[in-house]
């Protein structure tokens, strides 16, 4: 690695964000120096979102400028966080990483029997190379450029043609203390082949006391027919910044279904765009949003609707306690030609607290003219006839909100087939309500 | 003292702007009596349910209410359902995400702590459960299911009955138990009902209803029928049939008559 030159911004308006443009980069040559390259000069002509953008109104990302970053380098002890949240004995691979590092120790991996590739995008099958930035260009935010310019260690998680996988792929990402601000740059690609069935949990946790900054990008790739089960877990610690943006395309008849959960970090935007771009594909997307202290949990998601007879459904379900904040800004757009367009959103907020808050856009684009299209939100206190229900049955005031609480969320955890990580956050719930850990609904 | 006295019962949804529902009413229930409350929609039927069990979106303005000698109206919610009060709900909610079972051992539980009995752990939870589900013809999936989500309307009603023969409460309100119901599933509920108060004659039960039918299967000590916030006729169980026939339309004359003379 050397220091690369530092590229001044092109307009003085901007933030000042050398503090990222300073650091030095990786270098070598072929298409990852490429993209890299591109990526960085589209980063130096944007700078970081303005307030005054349309898409970042509720969520300032200046303060990010203000950090010295560093980038992660070094030996770590992350025994005890990989024990509590590593899938190791129930999944068919785990790529790990360790503050932003990839772990040949921690990490099992390489090529899996029945048509299944998880690690390093270096060692994989050498067509999926082709995909990367295709979905998540540079263009998207200047966040995805930014997360571009650091391309270096990316995971692939690759289904081959007719791949049945019935044990979920983990791309961990694990985080602790160093002493100094880190900046990481996960990038993750997915790929699952013409009628292959995948599951995919992607976990951003950790443990860090300073300053972390996540940037991570994720690309999506769900061929003609194949079937994705992809979770997005993220639990980083409050000192930290946590950025994602996940694209993901559908071919002709592909079905997909995105999980994600946040509950961590002082800050989250998260931007899920997934793409109908075959004709009776279908998209679900499911949010839960866990916002206590003083978190800002930010979810931009666009569907689009790109051919006809595409479904999708999306339910993101927003908690909002103490003095936390919470965006939800759901787009769909359907294009002229995509008739017979199912398209259903529902934003649910339940708010805590007098100090909590709740930005709730829908946005709809509808261009073709025989569609269903539909969105609700509902925000507001717990529902006083079920608060009323459980008390006429002997439960007191405190212990019906606890309960009430618990199962606003845990709807949307049972959505979940993947039973670890449903368990896991299902504990979780439990324990923030100061439930016993009992109370799940088995699965059926 | 009646095991439930109500004495002249005003109350108005709460707020400044609140209507006034219940206008003056009175009714005393004995020990192992059951009682039918009918009338038309909007009369203060279920309102009057809602006010006993202490919902707290409306408000007394007026009366006493006594349960086994204390001031009901004292309490809240919760502690009425410790002290032996139950309602079953005209509309059951749904609540997403709890499974019935969980709910009910909770509720269970929470009325023994009251108590001072030992609470109930997972297996003789289950064993008291079970013959219940058993006597109301329950599949055994249901425990695992949603509190009420996804229910038929006929299936909530006999979730609620199945959760006051778990429960177990001295007073039964029961608010339009029968309504949603066929013929085959209102059997089941009302033989449930009665197997209910078989187990201890002391118990006493208050349906509302708008049809005599249920009242071939539970039947009444007495019936009262409510008009604008008041019980404005008293009668045994053939009264029931009388409104069947007639409607109620002669008793507000009656009644107009009464209060000219």
């Amino acid at each position: 690695m050397s220091i690369q030159p530092d590229i001044s911004p092109s307009d003085l308006s901007q933030t000042d964000t050398s503090t990222l443009t300073r650091l030095p980069r990786p270098t070598g040559h072929g298409t990852l120096q490429t993209l890299r390259e591109q990526a960085m000069t589209r980063f130096a002509q944007t700078g970081l979102p303005r307030a005054d953008e349309e898409e970042w109104r509720f969520t300032n990302t200046d303060p990010i400028a203000e950090v010295g970053w560093t980038l992660p380098a070094g030996e770590y002890d992350i025994k005890e966080l990989f024990e509590q949240y590593s899938l190791r004995n129930t999944c068919a691979a785990e790529v790990v990483f360790i503050n932003g590092v990839y772990s040949t120790e921690w990490s099992s991996v390489g090529h899996l029997s029945r048509g299944l590739f998880a690690g390093l995008l270096a060692d994989g099958p050498v067509a999926a190379l082709a995909k990367l930035g295709t979905a998540a260009t540079i263009d998207k935010t200047p966040f995805v450029a930014l997360n571009s310019g650091f391309l270096d260690q990316v995971t692939l998680v690759h289904a081959a043609h007719g791949a049945l996988i019935d044990r979920p792929v983990h791309v961990l990402h694990l985080s602790t203390t160093r002493g100094v601000p880190l900046l990481f740059s996960p990038r993750t690609l997915v790929i699952a082949q013409d009628g292959a069935t995948l599951s995919v949990v992607e976990t951003h946790a950790g443990s860090a006391a300073d300053a972390l900054l996540s940037n991570a990008v994720t690309e999506v790739f769900v061929s003609r027919d194949a079937v994705l089960d992809h979770y997005h877990c993220n639990g980083l610690s409050e000192a930290s910044w946590s950025i994602t943006n996940t694209v993901s395309t559908l071919a002709a008849g592909a079905t997909y279904t995105h999980h994600s959960v946040s509950y961590g970090a002082r800050l989250v935007r998260n931007d899920l765009e997934v793409i109908l771009d075959g004709p009776h594909a279908d998209a679900t997307l499911n949010g839960l949003v866990l916002a206590r202290g003083k978190r800002q949990i930010d979810n931009h998601t666009l569907i689009r609707h790109e051919k006809p007879d595409c479904t999708s459904h999306e339910l993101y379900k927003n908690v909002v306690a103490d003095s936390a904040f919470g965006v939800f800004k759901g787009r769909i757009f359907v294009q002229k030609d995509a008739q017979h367009t199912d398209a259903r959103q529902t934003n649910r907020t339940l708010l805590l607290s007098d100090k909590a808050s709740m930005e709730s856009m829908p946005a709809l684009e509808i261009y073709a003219d025989d569609v269903k299209c539909s969105h609700g939100s509902t925000t507001g206190p717990l529902d006083e006839d079920m608060l009323f229900y459980l008390r006429s049955r002997g439960l007191s005031s405190e212990a019906a909100r606890d309960l009430l609480v618990y199962a606003f969320a845990a709807d949307m955890t049972q959505r979940m087939k993947v039973l670890p990580i449903r368990k896991r956050l299902e504990s979780r719930l439990a324990a923030e309500q100061d439930l016993p850990q009992d109370l799940s609904i088995e699965a059926s | 003292m009646a095991l439930l006295e109500i004495r002249n019962l005003h109350a108005k949804v709460a707020g400044p702007a609140g209507r006034v529902i219940l206008k003056g009413v009175n009714l005393s229930i004995e020990e192992g009596e059951t009682h039918a409350i009918m009338g038309k929609n909007g009369s203060g039927k279920s309102t009057l349910c809602q006010v006993l069990a202490g919902r707290d979106t409306y408000e007394v303005t007026e009366g006493e209410v006594f349960y086994q000698g204390k001031n009901l109206l004292e309490l809240d919610a919760e502690e009425r359902a410790h002290e032996g009060l139950f309602l079953g709900f005209q509309y059951p909610v749904e609540i997403p995400g709890v499974s019935t079972s969980y709910f009910l051992k909770a509720a269970v539980n929470a009325i023994r702590k009251h108590r001072g009995q030992i609470e109930l752990d997972a297996i003789e939870f289950i064993t008291l459960v079970k013959s219940k589900m058993k006597m109301l013809d329950m599949d055994s999936s249901f425990m695992n299911r949603a509190v009420n989500e996804g229910f038929s309307g006929g299936e909530k009603k006999r979730n609620e009955i199945f959760q006051m023969a778990v429960i177990n409460p001295q007073l039964a309100l029961l608010d339009e138990t029968d309504s949603g119901l066929d013929i085959d599933a209102l059997k089941v509920v009302a033989a449930g009902v009665n197997a209910i108060k078989a187990q201890d004659p002391n118990k006493a039960i208050m349906v509302v209803t708008h049809y005599q039918r249920l009242l071939n299967y539970i039947v009444p000590n007495r019936v009262h029928v409510m008009m604008d916030g008041q019980i404005l006729k008293s009668g045994g169980k053939e009264l029931a049939l009388v409104l069947e026939d007639r409607g109620y339309d002669w008793i507000e004359d009656e009644n107009t008559v009464a209060q000219g003379k």
